[in-house]
């Protein structure tokens, strides 16, 4: 997990030039009366790349998939059909069923709405701690941001997947311990991200023209600093996100995830991989919905690194 | 240099332990020890059974005690006495385990800088070429899929479908390292291949290289000479956390490989809610990884002499 | 550290009718090293620094990239915090207020910044810009804020059309103007001009300085003139004070600094601009080295290592500032000699 994270602070360090990067080659072409807006170029250059917009559909069937799970899917997900116990998939069970007989298709859908839910819903929590965070520390400066830093120091040494796996063994599995597991695990790469981003953006020459006109340091912080800020955040979340499915999934793998019958995907095949030789449908439906899931958002937050980062498109 | 090292060192110890206090603390507030004898996941043993073994294991006295207590034989590798093998303690339990992880971290670790290293300098030859999609579509897989993922799809692909890997399970002929080796590595290859790839275009791209060709140089020694004595070393730095990735992604697979490692016996262990082994090995990665990042961090140091070690953080 | 010890650094003196007095302001910077960021020494960026600006009046600094001017102007408008020293606006000391203490004054002194490309956010509108310190301090209803904004670009010599455009859209010129029309928004006393020529090309620069010299006489405006170009420095102000490394050396009204400089520094400074006779024949002074460090100054007079008149005794003692004709002070013992 610590290499996922590696990456996506690769990632953002890459989206924070990027944004110096767009602002140069945006200065450089002044052309009267066009009105080049950084995002609506981005999304252009979003749509030309063949790989993101198949991430791009991707997620829409996840996010599709994750909201109409009660119209879709054929059965409820922890209804059991004791005729049909682990079963082949067929016409009436196009993914077979479990060892308790129920219908292995539902229980995929459903899974998308759990991982979606908590990795998405975890994702703005997040995002609503580390920002915040993030920027107190870099703007202050002094022991407040000593004292976050030592925090997100600490931190840093242990693997934040073993650190997610201490807490949920502590609290016990469930969906709430999850999102907590989730969250204290996750804050760092964010808060990291924005103090760096504060500090740099802190001593710009506009910052200290809107402090001379009288700006407060909220002022500043909302209206100066977290706009320009704004391109290595959103490469951030959309980094952050697969890697909090895959950390849902590791650990309802490991059986300290939600709490059954509830489906998730890592735990349908962490139950049922050593059934693989017998029932390999058990463990291998599961398995590709995890990955194209991951698949989906890395070529996405790729793509939208990359639309960013006018620099990659020489 | 040395200055930076020994600051290091020192900042390190007080890093390890709030680590230990912090899981001390956490391992003594979870329900389900022999403190808590009603709570929801104690042992079921009575009462006063459990009263009587929390007196033997010290768990009555004040919680920062213990951990003074517990600190000092930890200095001693005395990690106490296993709760769920009782009679056998965690030192006893788990030394045969870490032969196996090692070996097997190891042999992917050399893997993933290997392979990871030639796919990511053959790309940057030919890139934009059929290589270099290559190249970049391995990394985009290894980076995306979660090890545990890879390893089924593995299972399914090459044992169940191809059948060209005999079913096995377990570390007792080379046949049974293949599958889990290449599992374990393909993370830490995909970012070897990609940092090695876009380190050396960058070192392409540069004036002494465009230099070195244009004096006319043989494109052999362009690249051996110029570009890859620069390019490998900030590649290094990510060894730290790629090092880290090898040790925690190993649970999965030991797992799913019935491999008889230390994070197959970690996940046995929380299942089992055995604290004295899962403290052991909480603080035994905490620790590693450390000494790891500093090692990496000196490495980078001495490889690249533009480095210098005075600034500030 | 005694920074107060010699009265006469203080010169020159008090007159009536000043808007901002600065009196012996300090400004260190401590520099941090090693991983836990001990303190190992002081940037002494500016060193015991005194001079008056009358209202309405242009008062000039020049001097060397490096010099301090810029750290000195920050420090004026409360950017840094001074180490030591008073900067009194209006009678009130500024050095010493707080935040919100601060509020009320700062909508009186405005700055323009030197970088025009760095100093506008790029994320904001013109508009957004011009009209933030109206927007900051409540002024008029939103419609009157806008019709402020037009009125100010119309000003500086923009079109009021070009409010939604964002600064990238514009040249440099244009935005070093968009830049004073946010200074003047507020209708500032004092206004802080740090090297607002020096970004820009030799063609624009002087359009620029002439659009600063006219908005001084049209609002009645005072001047802190920050420059290393003597020639624009001395265009624009009435006063100019000479400043190498952290220290003023010369001070005294245009007329005396650019026919009778006293200082070494001064005529090097002076000599090096060019003059636009054909033919004209002029000595040029050429200081030998580099400026020292600002971390460990030259004992005694801080030129010394560069000044060619320089002797023996100037290592021993900092040589104050001295009246040599009404309004004229040097530091230098031997401002007579040369």
């Amino acid at each position: 997990m610590e290499v996922y994270g590696e990456v996506a602070r690769e990632n953002v360090a890459v989206a924070a030039e990027a944004v110096d990067a767009a602002q140069l080659a945006e200065a450089a072409e002044v052309q009267p009366g066009r009105r080049a807006s950084l995002w609506r170029d981005a999304g252009r250059r979003l749509l030309r790349n063949k790989l993101a917009v198949a991430g791009l559909i991707g997620v829409c069937v996840l996010v599709f998939l994750a909201v109409f799970a009660d119209v879709i899917s054929p059965y409820p997900y922890d209804y059991q059909d004791f005729l049909h116990i682990n079963e082949e998939p067929s016409w009436q069970f196009p993914l077979g069923t479990d060892l308790v007989g129920r219908d292995m298709l539902s229980r995929v859908i459903y899974g998308a709405r759990v991982s979606l839910s908590v990795s998405l819903l975890s994702q703005i929590v997040i995002l609503c701690i580390a920002v915040p965070l993030g920027a107190l520390a870099g703007y202050r400066g002094g022991w407040v941001d000593m004292l976050v830093m030592r925090m997100v120091d600490v931190f840093y040494a242990i693997p934040s997947l073993l650190l997610a796996i201490l807490i949920m063994s502590m609290l016990g599995r469930g969906i709430e311990n999850l999102f907590i597991a989730l969250i204290v695990t996750g804050w760092l790469t964010l808060t990291r991200l924005t103090r760096a981003q504060v500090l740099t953006l802190r001593d710009k020459e506009y910052v200290k023209a809107a402090r001379t006109a009288g700006a407060g340091p909220l002022r500043i912080i909302v209206r100066h600093i977290l706009p320009n800020a704004l391109t290595p955040i959103v490469v951030a979340v959309t980094f952050g996100i697969p890697q909090l499915i895959f950390a849902e999934a590791a650990l309802s793998f490991i059986g300290i995830g939600v709490n059954p019958p509830m489906p998730s995907w890592g735990q349908m095949v962490g139950e049922h991989q050593q059934y693989l030789r017998s029932s390999w449908w058990l463990a291998v439906f599961p398995t590709a919905a995890i990955a194209l899931t991951m698949l989906s958002f890395t070529f996405l937050g790729d793509g939208i690194r990359d639309a960013l980062d006018p620099r990659m498109n020489d | 240099m040395l200055r930076y090292a020994i600051e290091r060192l020192i900042v390190m110890v007080p890093t390890v332990f709030v680590l230990a206090l912090v899981l001390f603390v956490l391992m003594r507030l979870t329900p389900g020890s022999p403190l808590q004898p009603n709570a929801a996941n104690a042992n079921p043993l009575s009462p006063e059974q459990q009263e009587l073994l929390a007196k033997e294991w010290g768990l009555d006295r004040p919680i920062l005690e213990q951990f003074v207590v517990y600190l000092d034989k930890a200095a001693h590798l005395d990690f106490g006495t296993s709760y769920y093998f009782k009679t056998r303690t965690v030192m006893e339990v788990l030394p045969p385990f870490i032969p196996v992880s090692l070996h097997l971290g190891l042999m992917a670790l050399a893997l993933a800088i290997v392979v990871g290293g030639l796919l990511g300098v053959v790309a940057a030859m030919n890139q934009n070429g059929p290589i270099d999609y290559l190249c970049t579509f391995v990394a985009m897989l290894g980076v995306s899929l979660p090890n545990f993922v890879v390893a089924i799809l593995m299972i399914w692909v090459f044992v169940l479908i191809l059948r060209v890997v005999p079913m096995t399970g377990g570390w007792q002929t080379p046949a049974d390292w293949i599958l889990p080796t290449i599992t374990l590595s393909l993370g830490p290859l995909a970012v070897i291949a990609r940092y090695v790839r876009s380190s050396m275009i960058d070192v392409i791209r540069s004036d002494y290289v465009r230099t070195a060709r244009a004096k006319g140089l043989a494109e052999r020694r362009v690249v051996l000479v110029h570009v890859l004595k620069n390019a490998l070393i900030p590649p290094l730095t990510i060894l730290g956390p790629i090092i880290a990735a090898v040790l925690t992604g190993s649970p999965f697979v030991e797992i799913i490989f019935r491999v008889p490692g230390v994070g197959r016996y970690f996940v046995e262990s929380i299942l089992a809610r055995d604290y004295p082994v899962m403290m052991a090995i909480f603080l035994f990665y905490g620790i590693f990884l450390q000494v790891m990042n500093l090692v990496v961090d000196l490495a980078y140091g001495v490889a690249d002499p533009r480095i210098r070690f005075g600034g500030a953080d | 550290m005694t920074l107060l010890d010699q009265p006469s650094t203080l010169n020159p003196q008090p007159s009536t009718g000043e808007l901002l007095r600065v009196e012996g302001l300090v400004k260190y910077f401590p520099i941090r090293a090693g991983f836990f960021g001990s303190t190992i020494g002081h940037v002494r960026a500016v060193d015991g620094v005194s001079f008056g600006i009358k209202r309405g009046e242009a008062f000039g600094l020049v001097g060397e990239s490096g010099c301090g001017k810029t750290t000195l102007a920050q420090t004026v408008i409360r950017l840094y915090k001074p180490s030591d020293g008073r900067i009194l606006f209006d009678g009130v000391d500024l050095a010493s207020l707080g935040a919100s203490a601060l509020r009320p004054i700062r909508r009186r002194v405005q700055m323009i910044f030197q970088d025009p490309y760095a100093s506008l956010d790029p994320r904001m509108t013109v508009g957004h810009i011009v009209g933030e310190p109206l927007e900051i301090y409540g002024v008029g209803t939103k419609a009157q804020r806008e019709a402020r904004v037009a009125e100010l670009l119309k000003t500086v010599g923009l079109n009021a059309y070009m409010v939604n455009r964002y600064p990238h859209e514009f040249s440099g010129g244009q935005r070093q103007r968009i830049g004073i029309a946010r200074a003047l928004a507020l209708q500032p006393e004092l206004v802080i001009c740090d090297e607002p020529v020096s970004a820009l090309d030799v063609s624009i620069q002087a359009q620029v300085l002439n659009l600063l010299r006219d908005l001084q006489s049209e609002f009645g405006l005072t001047y802190l003139f920050i420059a290393h170009n003597l020639a624009a420095v001395a265009y624009v102000c009435d006063r100019i004070g000479v400043m190498y490394l952290g220290k003023l050396v010369e001070l005294g009204t245009t007329e005396q600094i650019c026919t009778r400089a006293r200082h070494p520094y001064t005529k090097a400074l002076l000599s090096a601009v060019p003059i636009p006779a054909p033919g004209a024949k002029k000595e040029r002074i050429v200081l030998g080295g580099d400026v020292p460090s600002p971390v460990h100054p030259p004992s005694g007079c801080r030129f010394r290592t560069r000044c060619p008149i320089a002797r023996d005794d100037c290592a021993a003692a900092i040589p104050p500032l001295r009246e040599v004709e009404p309004g004229h002070w040097v530091s230098c013992f031997y401002a007579e000699a040369s």
